[in-house]
């Protein structure tokens, strides 16, 4: 097993879009950094961690949906299989190599923020102000890095679900961009469509995307009718279920 | 008893279609086993169910003396070559062999022994055929594997990339490793094999030693005489299959237990010699035989 994590580690720092990753999710943060530094809302904004989390959410998807693709593209999962001869091994060693790549991107947008904050506004906006939940701007920071990262293992499971589904990269890509662009606003058509007769609608998966919105901004419950809690529970659950599905899906596929 | 790969009862369904039906055959350690047959027999299926690609119904294969579907670690190394090479365009080809090999020694000596110096510290995804392929083999070589199983090895090779493959397995199989391999190029497969399993339709239909088939192996005679006309009158008379072309009689189905039967008619007639020549069938025309007399 460690002998097959240390390939997937292997052949996702060999890739170009992974190696020039960094460099891409910085200057895309510092751009937005510069265009909001004159603003009123800059403490959001570092909140939010210049937008990076959105881009990472993207990078994940990207990087999600080729790792299981290429095997069957390329034909290199023959030589998977037949070396582990163990396919929930071999799946097993992607899932945690994605995990592994997550909390990667998430310390990257946490420093990069840190350090575009000072290059932009400087000192004139402390990290040690009062901001949301009676905490620190740099504590708001902080968690809600741990909440978007939470939020994006939904995002690593479907998406590995999609690619265990589908023959083609592309196309998992394209589902699960989609996903999360149109996912929120179609929950939230649905929510207030149908809450009253169906209350339990609040709990499909296209509402717990809204994890990291709701807790930048705790007006969304009237969008979402969950707690807190509720969309974190709701998350872990999912991501369960996703990964059991994949895991299936992954175990059929035709070699 | 050396059989290092024994494989009994494999059956194989895709959809309703029965892909394999009952293929049993076994692999000497140290023995070079050809798989043969047409296109679309089978030969592929075969290796992908050993290596644990596809299920398979009712069978055990056996390897080195264990089931391999009752243990799931397997207890020998081994390596292949499944239809494509397993190659990453993004890496490059020493980044391949860096990445799947466990023991890193060997892999100067692979390269070597390919002659792929000048191309492994190149993308892959620049790699022409034939370089594919040999980094293909060259993976299947890693960390000194027990069984090597190559399914069309020499594709895309060229003159000399297929001489020195041919004997860098015949210097693998002297050192005890079994391999498997296919190929449709029987003269290239000739020269390294010491056993040959054919299939077609998804089922054995040959089994045996190189030696023996040899040995079964039968030729055609050219005759060139001073009364032909009368020769082969009298060589058909006695139940022989000839034909003239080209001023000359050609006997077929010639071999030793009936060559001197045949001398001895031409002479017995009075019909002087002019000439003699032999052609000994390959592996090919005696394969082709077989699969005209199985289609039948
Ligand atoms: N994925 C698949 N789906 C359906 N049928 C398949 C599949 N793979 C193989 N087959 C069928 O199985 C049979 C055996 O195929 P296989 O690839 O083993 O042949 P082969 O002996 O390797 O042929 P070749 O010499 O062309 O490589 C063929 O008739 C083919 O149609
Ligand atoms: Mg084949």
């Amino acid at each position: 097993m460690s002998s097959l994590i240390n390939q997937e580690i292997y052949k996702l720092c060999h890739k170009k879009t992974v190696q020039f990753t960094p460099l891409v999710l910085f200057l895309a943060m510092l751009v937005v950094g510069i265009i909001t530094k004159n603003g009123s809302d800059n403490r959001f904004y570092i909140e939010a961690g210049y937008a990076g989390f959105q881009w990472i959410t993207i990078i994940l998807i990207i990087e999600c949906a080729s790792m299981v693709a290429m095997e069957f593209q390329y034909g290199t999962i023959k030589h998977l299989i037949y070396e582990s001869n163990n396919r929930m091994k071999i799946y097993l060693s992607k899932l945690l190599t994605m995990f592994l790549y997550d909390v990667l991107l998430h310390i990257f947008t946490l420093v990069f923020t840190i350090v575009i904050k000072y290059l932009t506004v400087g000192t004139n906006v402390s990290f040690s102000q009062n901001y949301l939940y009676h905490a620190s701007l740099f504590q708001n920071l902080f968690t809600n890095t741990l909440v978007d990262f939470l939020g994006s293992l939904i995002i690593v499971s479907s998406v590995f679900m999609m690619a265990s589904l589908m023959n083609s990269s592309a196309i998992a890509i394209a589902v699960g961009i989609g996903f999360i662009f149109i996912g929120e606003g179609l929950s939230s058509a649905l929510i207030s469509a149908l809450i009253k007769k169906i209350p339990l609608i609040k709990w499909n998966p296209f509402n717990m995307l809204n994890i990291a919105n709701q807790w930048s901004n705790p007006d969304y419950f009237s969008t979402t009718h969950l707690t807190q809690t509720q969309l974190i529970n709701g998350n872990i659950l999912y991501t369960l279920i996703f990964i059991v599905m994949s895991f299936l899906f992954f175990r059929k596929k035709r070699v | 008893m050396n059989d290092f790969l024994k494989v009994k009862h494999l059956n194989m369904k895709i959809g309703k279609r029965k892909i394999l039906k009952d293929i049993n055959f076994s692999c000497r350690k140290g023995h070079i086993t050809g798989l043969i047959g047409p296109n679309g027999a089978g030969k592929t299926t075969i290796m992908k169910c050993i290596l644990g690609l596809y299920p398979y119904h009712k069978a055990s294969i056996i390897l080195n003396g264990t089931d391999i579907k009752s243990s799931n670690i397997l207890n020998v190394g081994i390596g292949a070559l499944i239809e494509n090479p397993s190659i990453y365009p993004f890496l490059t080809g020493t980044e391949h062999l860096v990445m799947y090999a466990k023991d890193k020694n060997c892999i100067e000596d692979i390269v070597q022994a390919l002659k792929m110096q000048s191309f492994i510290n190149k993308k892959s995804k620049d790699y022409s055929l034939g370089m594919k392929q040999k980094l293909g083999i060259a993976i299947a070589l890693l960390d000194n594997p027990q069984l090597i199983i190559l399914d069309e090895p020499m594709n895309g090779l060229d003159p000399s990339s297929t001489y020195l493959l041919r004997n860098l397995l015949l210097k693998l199989a002297k050192q005890g490793i079994t391999i498997l391999i296919s190929s449709h190029i029987l003269s290239e497969l000739e020269k390294i094999i010491d056993d040959v399993v054919m299939i077609n339709n998804g089922k054995v239909i040959l089994n045996v030693s190189k030696n023996k088939l040899e040995q079964q192996s039968q030729s055609t005679l050219f005759l060139s005489t001073n009364h032909n006309d009368k020769a082969l009158k009298v060589l058909l008379e006695q139940g022989f299959k000839a034909q003239e072309s080209n001023g000359m009689i050609k006997a077929f189905n010639i071999s030793s237990s009936n060559l001197n039967e045949l001398l001895a008619v031409i002479i017995n007639n009075d019909i002087r010699l002019l000439g003699l020549e032999h052609k000994e069938n390959g592996l090919e025309d005696t394969l082709l035989k077989l699969i005209e007399s199985e289609n039948n």
